[in-house]
């Protein structure tokens, strides 16, 4: 089962498409390569990511105008509050009524015009923000949906060698948030560092000029604020959970396609998968809408705290216009209002280099997926095969998973159509290699693999899915109903057809056993079923597929004995017909085959029928008679 | 083909249906009398009355028989026996109004009316205790295996909606 993939050590190690013929340079596409601020990578993949929101562009530009005039308001604001309002309208300075060009003497005029502009000001601001939010609702999902198809695309598109290099449980789980990652920092952050980095330069400026002991006592308490920050964020628990849930669904999709790629594969699915998987994609999105509009609300909780802090400043302050009139009221005012502005600033500044090299690594993650190249192409003009006779010949195969390390070697190998081949051999002497390369899963290094005659690279992946179809060790159960999984390589099949592949396979029994029959829902986050009910699904997957040519690699291995002898009967019937090659450790199941191989260290040691191989009196035979006394001595126990 | 990969169908023709004094059904078919025995829909959601597996009484649950299609397959009593049975095997009140969702240390209280009266039951917050059937279909299995449905989301109120909201 899923065990296998551990198995093969030497895979995991090796780097993305290491042969693959033209693809971007070797490391390029590695995940986890950018460090923290990782030199000219990380701003390779800047631009890269910069162009998923060309088609946002006219929305940026109005982002990045909301950004640059809010930090104008911003500035504008305290001037108007303190210095203008309290120092020239409230000590009735007549430089104001000069300025405002009012008849002489009007200081209530003057005084309803600052407020007015004060109240205009801080109205711009509010506005601003909403469109900023706005904006960001709607472009970032978008770019996240984008990035997160195109890997999902290319996922599809690669060959199993790439699944079993990248140890893609882990790198593929994180698929979701590196895209979030990443796109928050393009449309949330960089906008407001670019416009804000200024203005906070010219708030410190202006402060340390107004009054050097008052800035000083304000920047002693921006630890605390940043602390009242971090609090505040663990609020919007239930948002979080409910993206959290959509986030599982979609998480649970990727998995199932990730451990399912190679059922995907074999059985022709990749566009229907795609289409699921935008349809999950669609509902994360959803919750992220509502997940960015209660940002807004923590933040306005924050705002609220700051304003808090600004009246210690206040306290300090007081005292100092009190006892010495060091400074004007005024000056106080406006003074206080920049530190209010000075925190939000500072805190988006000591963000900033985690921001960077955290997207930019998942920027390198993403990237890794979407540039490799697949190794595996479709034949540009097929030859059209769609119904087969079924019949195999294997001439001088070699391949190897590794350059120099060959698993198989100079295998010859004839199937008659319709007939049952038995594979037999140690675990790891290439068995399920060879079957994989009959379903073109890897690509074969030398020699030829033709049915009826045509080599299977000129197939379509259409006409090739339709006519092999694989039992496997590892079962692919996706998260849907029971129903849905047997149908999967024929989607629309009718109940009756597929309960009658259920029956056949021998699983109709125990579906009937649970609450919902054929409508439960099994899969990641479903119910989860025992090995031999996977396997017994997967059986009448292919019952339902009816391919000529039938694979079964160690169909039987996860059950007791008795649900074997029940699927030893569906699969004799399965076989009829159709051409077999059967791969079974215990060789009692392979009593049916017309002919047997045996492979050791990669190539064919040994080949005959059943009789034969006894009489030679070689590995099979041996073989044969250690079972027979383990299952002798299983009956004396 | 061998035999037990046969599927066989029952229908008025080959099957005499009774109904006992304990509210059981007995069936007769291919000259064997069954007692008490089980229906089970294989397609409780998206295909209620039909492919219904007939099935003993005993532990193994052994399949008698299935019937393609009860409407058509049946007619008078035997129909409506059978409809009967299934009717308290997968009683599921229809939820009409949701009163109000309290969430308490992990658990959610419901009350809600439904076709059957006014119900209360818990499940547990995170987990999936809703079962979508469609994008407007909603099963809720709570805490003791009931089941309760919401036929259409859409049927609800904002604020119905609203109070569901975390669980979809
Ligand atoms: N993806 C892979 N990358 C690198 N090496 C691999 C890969 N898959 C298999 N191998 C190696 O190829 C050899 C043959 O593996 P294979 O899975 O074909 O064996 P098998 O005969 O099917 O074994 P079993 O009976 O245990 O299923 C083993 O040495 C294995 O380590
Ligand atoms: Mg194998």
């Amino acid at each position: 089962m899923k065990e296998q993939k551990n198995k093969h050590p030497a895979g995991s190690t090796r780097p993305a498409g290491g042969r693959r013929p033209g693809g971007p340079p070797e490391g390029e596409g590695r995940p986890g390569v950018a460090g923290p601020f990782g030199g000219k990578k990380s701003f390779y993949y800047f631009w890269r990511i910069l162009k998923y929101f060309k088609p946002h562009i006219p929305a940026i530009v109005v982002m990045m105008f909301t950004y640059l005039g809010a930090a104008v308001c911003n500035m504008l604001y305290p001037y108007l509050n303190g210095t203008i309002l309290y120092d020239q309208v409230f000590s009735k300075n007549p430089a104001v009524i000069k300025f405002f060009k009012l008849p002489g003497g009007r200081f209530a005029l003057a005084l309803g015009l600052v407020v007015l502009a004060m109240v205009v000001t801080k109205l711009l601001v509010q506005f601003l923000l909403a469109v900023q939010s706005y904006i960001n609702a709607k472009v970032v999902p978008h770019v996240i949906l984008e990035l997160e198809n195109q890997v999902f695309r290319s996922m599809g598109r690669l060959s199993m060698r790439f699944f079993h290099s990248n140890r893609t449980g882990g790198l593929m789980t994180r698929v979701i948030s590196d895209a979030g990652q990443v796109t928050g920092f393009f449309i949330d952050f960089l906008p407001e560092i670019l416009t804000q980095v200024p203005a906070l330069i010219a708030t410190c400026i202006i402060m340390f000029a107004m009054d050097w002991q008052l800035a000083l006592v304000s920047l002693c308490l921006l630890p605390f604020m940043v602390l009242i920050h971090l609090v505040m964020m663990t609020r919007g628990h239930i948002l979080f959970s409910r993206r959290h849930r959509a986030e599982r669904d979609i998480t649970a999709k990727l998995n199932d396609n990730i451990t399912g790629v190679r059922v995907v594969k074999s059985f022709g699915q990749e566009q229907r998968e795609v289409a699921a998987f935008e349809k999950v994609n669609n509902e994360v999105q959803n919750a992220e809408v509502a997940i960015t509009a209660n940002f807004n609300k923590v933040n306005a909780a924050y705002t609220f705290l700051e304003r808090a802090i600004t009246l210690l400043v206040w306290g300090f302050g007081s005292y100092l216009v009190l006892h010495d009139r060091q400074i004007s009221y005024g000056h106080l005012i406006s003074f206080a209002s920049y530190v209010t502005q000075l925190n939000p600033l500072l805190r988006l500044a000591s963000q900033a280099s985690r921001q960077w090299a955290a997207s930019m690594n998942s920027a390198a993650r993403i990237f890794a997926i979407i540039d490799a190249e697949p190794e595996i192409v479709e034949s540009r003009h097929p030859v059209s095969m769609e119904s087969v006779k079924g019949e195999i010949r294997i001439t001088d195969l070699t391949f190897g998973y590794e350059p120099g390390r060959p698993v198989l070697q100079h295998i010859n190998l004839h199937v008659e159509p319709g007939k049952m081949l038995g594979i037999v051999g140690r675990s790891g002497a290439g068995k399920t290699t060879l079957v994989n390369l009959i379903s073109r899963l890897y690509e074969t290094d030398q020699g030829s693999i033709c049915i009826d005659g045509v080599n299977i690279r000129e197939f379509s992946f259409t006409d090739l899915r339709r006519n092999v179809a694989m039992v496997s060790q590892e079962t692919y159960i996706f998260m849907g109903t029971v129903a849905e999984n047997i149908a999967y390589a024929k989607p629309g099949a009718s109940k009756k057809e597929i309960i009658r592949a259920a029956v056949l396979a021998s699983a109709h029994d125990f579906i009937c056993k649970m609450p919902d029959g054929y409508d439960t829902v099994i899969g990641a986050s479903g119910r989860t079923l025992s090995g031999g009910e996977r396997q017994r699904i997967s059986i009448a997957r292919a019952i339902l597929a009816d391919p000529k040519i039938l694979i079964l690699d160690e169909a039987t291995a996860a059950v007791d004995t008795e649900t074997e002898r029940a699927i030893q009967k569906s699969i004799s019937y399965l076989t009829k017909n159709r051409t077999t090659l059967s791969i079974a450790h215990r060789l009692s199941t392979l009593r049916d085959a017309d002919y047997l191989i045996v492979i050791e260290h990669g190539r064919i040691e040994e080949e005959g029928t059943h009789e034969e191989l006894l009489q030679k009196n070689g590995i099979f035979a041996h073989l044969m008679e250690l079972q027979t006394t383990a299952l002798a001595m299983r009956g004396l126990e | 083909m061998e035999k037990e990969l046969e599927i066989i169908f029952l229908n008025s023709k080959n099957t005499e249906v009774e109904k006992t004094g304990g509210g059981f059904l007995n069936i007769k078919t291919g000259g064997v009398k069954y007692e008490n025995v089980q229906l089970v829909r294989t397609f409780p959601f998206s295909g209620e009355d039909q492919y219904i597996s007939v099935r003993t009484a005993d532990e193994e649950a052994r399949e008698i028989g299935m019937i393609e299609d009860l409407a058509r397959d049946f007619q008078g009593n035997a129909r409506a026996y059978m409809q009967e049975q299934l009717e308290i095997r997968y009683f599921t009140p229809v939820i009409k109004k949701i009163n109000s969702i309290r969430e308490e240390g992990g658990s959610s209280y419901f009350d809600v009316e439904t076709d059957a009266g006014r119900s209360r039951f818990v499940i547990r917050t995170n987990e999936n205790a809703f079962i979508k059937l469609s994008e407007t279909r909603v099963i809720i299995e709570d805490l003791e295996g009931n089941r309760y449905e919401i036929p259409d989301l859409n049927k609800l109120t904002a604020r119905e909606r609203k109070k569901l909201d975390i669980f979809l």
